[in-house]
């Protein structure tokens, strides 16, 4: 029995292989190419890990992990990345899902219009925004602040998070917010009792996309925080290199501390790139 | 009692429960029109305000200029140059997007051991920060003590190992390199959509006998191509936001000549003396993103009226 | 007093069509009122009409004569179970049960005991524990009528409810629904285009197209005295024969046979716009093989094809009427030229196929219509529903006298 189903898995395997090659040949050299182009992409991380060793080994790390660098530790970075990540997902699922939920749900006149003016937004350059987001910053006393920059942030994530709500919301049949109506629930407790629930997935797509973003982001921290103490790790690829770049000695700490660095980042998207990359692909593929 | 449609008229088909009371609809809507009045019209008038102004980063004792900084703008051959270095840059991922992109999404679709590995290879450097992949460049193409040049000298090849970051040509070169490698999203979209087409045209010509680059070009080249679309608007639009990329590798050097839009409006910017001249080319840089993003929209509307 | 009471009920979507029109009924407490009608007549909007989940464009609806249009549904005291069930998938059997009396504010401990009464009277008290996505449809079904019932309404809705089901679990939960129907004795409004479904269990079956009601009746007395042409031909399977006849002097003939008065027929210049006089109908299982007594009236036929079907035969005769097409309540065809009656006789007769027949059937069982309104001028009168029907020998000997 094991072992049918296991030779049928086997032969089902390679119909789906055999869908693009007519020979054995033809799938070598694919996978020839394909390897050596994966290849081609590791360099500059091997790289990264290669220069790190220099000089001094494997004490280039532990100095960077242990050592104080420029009035801030690696450890103290990470955790202000994260503040700062956690902040910015919570404001853009709680803003994008209500509109979402109401975009989906909701009927009234000017709807699709007040949808496409939300949508317009989708993609504004960060950089074309900083004067006046310096501007409002300050204005709302919230330089040197996570709140500051993670709102900064979001101003930028909500497009794509009303998006990717809207269409999941869309997919969840009207009958289910029917029924809850008729079962008493306001919209409200309609959206928190039925519809966040449902929502799961979506959720943990917007979540998970709007820390990576933020774990990514460099400009808001660098124009917003100029206190030492907040840096995030983004932005310490570049404060960093004032303290460890300075002699050709230092150059196996520097690219430690990138190596470093990377890792606030890398955790998040390995640990969720299964919701990364539905929620990427649902926003850009939407039909 | 008569029950009368609600202000005469026709009734429209709206359904009670989908009808928001003034009060849902300020529970539901209220924190995201807030957050636009402030963040985007807001912003953006502000933004209109100080380009037609000569003021710092302090925001104080402004003088109005009027389509000065405007006039100085298109003016500035750096300020053109960014646009056309975004615009090269851009057509540069595209085309590998269309190319090598696709060639990956589809060898990796076609079923590889390890493709999971694989895939992740190509995709991770896009979801990593973006200033830390070009801090890694930086440091490997560096002259003296960077991995590329010190291997080439150990292989002997001396003659190769060049200045990378300070021959501007060489350095433009390493930023298209750069925009070719974070090629993530747009694999990540045709691998999505590979997963939802539909194989029997394929399947008919393998049995013809055609081979794997015929049928990739010919094939399943043309069915790809509202994944095209969506590859193309949104390598335009990253490219908009490629700051990173040039800020952490070459700055936007040498003297200019690898300047993106992105990293021309930062200077002005933070520099923190001619923001009213940086906001006019802010200005400019929204109102092509907001465009693109129109057309991306109008292209989704369409797609999705046809279904 | 009328448990829900709607009057010139009207829906329009587009302000032009209307998806119902001008609905005027009663629901006696306690009375299981089927909607009746094929795909797009506008039950479903009439339901969700009365539910509250679309406005009503004009027209009166109360519920327990309390005027409830601009009412929200969840203040009208009426639960309903959706075609999709609409279970919610992250809570439990119990907690979906127990989620309407929740938003009720009923205190925890009557609730719990509410959910487990319910529960016994579906008998999905084991399940109480599991996720909607573990059930079986037939248990989903039972899950969703308990959440609909566990609140007590006044008023209860179902929209096609066994259409997700598999014909012999659909067989077992109409009986059900019956029983726990009649049990609660709760008003009870079911829209299905099944007609089986519609028959079975309804106290009374209204029956809609075009958004118009056509006719409301028991079960019986829309069967055997239809209101108009629609309900004749939507109402029986398979369904009613129609041929043309004429009408002359008061009186409507067939093959030169008079078979009944012509009543508002004349008065209204029948045939003026299809060329047809009089339309009559004939239901297949009052067609019987064999030669015509006094009171019957006389075909001869061909058997030009037999369907088996086990317990009964179909048989399609070709006989010498004038034939009509009625699509839809409307002719749209008069004098189609040779017809093909479908008599349904009982127990297997392939025997007959390509033999010439020998028809008789009731006068008294002929129902004449207005080929220009629809409307029913005869009705059905006679043949009480319990006189046997011809027996096979009566039919094998009315099929050797025709050979002869
Ligand atoms: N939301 C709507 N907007 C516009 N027209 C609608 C809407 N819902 C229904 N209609 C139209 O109203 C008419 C009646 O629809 P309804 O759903 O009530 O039919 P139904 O009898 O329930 O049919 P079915 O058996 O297919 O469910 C149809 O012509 C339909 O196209
Ligand atoms: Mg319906």
């Amino acid at each position: 029995m094991m072992r049918l189903t296991g030779r049928r898995r086997a032969a089902a395997g390679r119909d789906s292989e055999d869908r693009l090659y007519r020979s054995r040949l033809d799938r070598t050299i694919m996978t020839t190419l394909l390897i050596a182009m994966a290849v081609l992409w590791l360099v500059p991380i091997a790289s990264a890990i290669d220069r790190a060793l220099v000089f001094n080994g494997w004490r280039n790390f532990s100095e960077v992990i242990t050592g104080d660098i420029g009035g801030i530790t690696l450890w103290q970075t990470y955790w202000n990345s994260f503040a700062i990540a956690a902040l910015h997902a919570v404001m853009v699922i709680a803003v994008s899902s209500l509109a979402g939920y109401g975009f989906a749900k909701f009927e009234f006149r000017g709807k699709e219009l007040m949808y496409y003016v939300t949508l317009v937004f989708l993609a504004v350059p960060a950089t074309s925004v900083l004067v006046p987001l310096f501007f409002i910053t300050r204005e709302l006393d919230l330089r040197d602040t996570y709140l500051g920059v993670a709102m900064a942030e979001a101003s930028l994530t909500m497009p794509f998070g009303v998006l990717l709500m809207r269409n999941f919301a869309d997919t969840i049949p009207d009958t289910y917010i029917e029924a809850a109506s008729m079962d008493g629930a306001s919209h409200l407790r309609t959206f928190s009792g039925v519809f966040l629930p449902m929502s799961r997935p979506a959720l943990l797509s917007l979540g998970s996309l709007s820390v990576m973003w933020s774990l990514q982001d460099f400009l808001f921290p660098a124009l917003l925080l100029s206190d030492h103490g907040k840096t995030t790790a983004a932005q310490a690829v570049f404060r960093f290199k004032e303290y460890l770049a300075v002699t050709p000695d230092d150059i196996g700490k520097y690219n430690a501390s990138l190596v470093l660095l990377a890792v606030p980042a890398l955790v998040v998207v390995v640990a969720s790139l299964r919701f990364i990359t539905r929620g990427l692909a649902a926003g850009g593929i939407k039909e | 009692m008569r029950s009368s449609p609600a202000a005469g008229g026709p009734d429209v088909g709206r359904r009670l429960t989908r009808r928001p009371g003034i009060g849902a609809f300020a529970i539901f809507f209220g924190p995201l029109i807030a957050f636009y009045a402030v963040f985007y019209f807001f912003s953006v008038g502000f933004l209109i305000r100080t380009s037609f102004q000569k003021v710092s980063l302090s925001f104080r004792d402004a003088t109005n200029v009027g389509l000065e900084n405007y006039r100085l703008l298109i003016d500035d051959p750096r300020f053109i140059d960014a646009v056309r270095n975004n615009l090269v840059f851009a057509g540069v991922a595209i085309v590998a997007a269309m190319t090598i992109g696709f060639f990956i999404s589809v060898a990796l679709w076609s079923g590889v051991r390890g493709r999971a590995l694989l895939y992740a290879v190509f995709l991770l450097p896009t979801l990593m920060p973006i200033a830390l992949i070009a801090a890694v460049f930086r440091t490997m193409l560096e002259s003296r003590f960077g991995s590329i040049n010190e291997f080439l000298r150990g292989v002997g090849l001396d003659a190769l190992a060049q200045r990378w970051l300070i021959d501007p040509d060489l350095a433009y070169g390493v930023i298209m390199v750069m925009f070719v490698y974070l090629i993530g999203l747009p694999i990540l979209y045709y691998t999505s959509n590979l997963s939802i087409i539909n194989t029997s045209a394929l399947e008919s010509a393998v049995l013809d006998g055609a081979n794997p680059l015929r049928l990739m070009s010919q094939i399943l080249f043309p069915i790809m191509r509202n994944t095209h679309k969506t590859v193309t608007l949104s390598t335009v639009l990253m490219s908009f936001r490629a700051f990173d990329i040039v800020f952490f590798s070459t700055g936007g050097g040498p003297a200019g000549r690898t300047e993106i839009t992105g990293t021309y409006v930062y200077n002005y910017t933070t520099s923190g003396i001619k923001v009213g001249f940086g906001s006019a080319a802010a200005v400019l840089v929204l109102l092509v993103s907001l465009i693109v993003s129109a057309v991306q929209l109008r292209i989704y509307r369409s797609a999705g009226a046809q279904r | 007093m009328p448990s829900l009471a709607l009057e010139g009920l009207t829906k329009s979507y587009d302000g032009a069509t209307e998806a119902v029109s001008k609905v005027t009924l009663t629901v006696a407490d306690g009375e299981f009122l089927v909607l009746l009608g094929p795909s797009g007549c506008g039950k479903s909007t009439l339901l969700r009409m009365i539910a509250g989940l679309e406005t009503v464009t004009s027209g009166e609806l109360s519920i327990d004569g309390r005027s409830v249009a601009n009412v929200h549904p969840r203040d009208r005291d009426i639960a309903m179970v959706f075609q999709n069930y609409a279970l919610y998938p992250h809570m439990t059997v119990r907690k979906n049960l127990a989620y309407p009396l929740k938003l009720g504010g009923v205190p925890k401990s009557e609730r719990n005991a509410r959910v487990e009464q319910t529960a016994a009277l579906l008998e999905i008290d084991s399940e109480l524990e599991r996720r909607p996505g573990s059930l079986s449809g037939g248990q989903r079904q039972r899950v969703a009528m308990g959440r609909a019932l566990v609140r007590e309404p006044s008023v209860f809705l179902m929209d096609e409810p066994l259409s997700n089901l598999d014909a012999r679990l659909r067989m077992q939960m109409r009986s059900e629904i019956s029983q726990i129907q009649r049990r609660l004795a709760i008003t009870t409004v079911y829209v299905t285009h099944d007609q089986v479904e519609a028959m079975t269990m309804a106290d009374r079956v209204v029956v809609m197209n075009k958004g118009r009601v056509q006719q409301i009746g028991e079960p019986t007395e829309v069967y055997e005295h239809p209101a108009n042409l629609f309900v004749a031909g939507f109402i029986g399977s398979p369904p009613m024969n129609f041929f043309g006849a004429r009408c002359a002097g008061g009186v409507v003939t067939v093959a030169g046979r008079e078979i009944a008065p012509a009543g508002t027929l004349e008065a209204d210049s029948a045939g003026s716009v299809t060329g047809v006089e009089a339309v009559v109908g004939v239901r297949p299982e009052q067609i019987q093989f064999g030669a015509a007594g006094p009171d019957e009236l006389a075909m001869a036929g061909k058997v030009a094809a037999v369907e088996t079907l086990g317990a009964e035969t179909l048989c399609h005769v070709q006989v010498d009427l004038p034939g009509v097409t009625v699509e839809a309540g409307e002719v749209t065809q008069g004098d189609a030229g040779a017809n093909s009656l479908l008599v349904r006789t009982p127990g297997n007769r392939s025997d007959l196929s390509g033999q010439d027949a020998e028809l008789r059937v009731a006068v008294g069982s002929l129902h004449v219509f207005d080929p220009s309104t629809g409307k029913t001028v005869v009705s059905r009168h006679g043949t009480p529903r319990d006189e046997p029907r011809g027996s096979e020998a009566e039919n094998r000997r009315g099929l050797e006298d025709s050979q002869t």
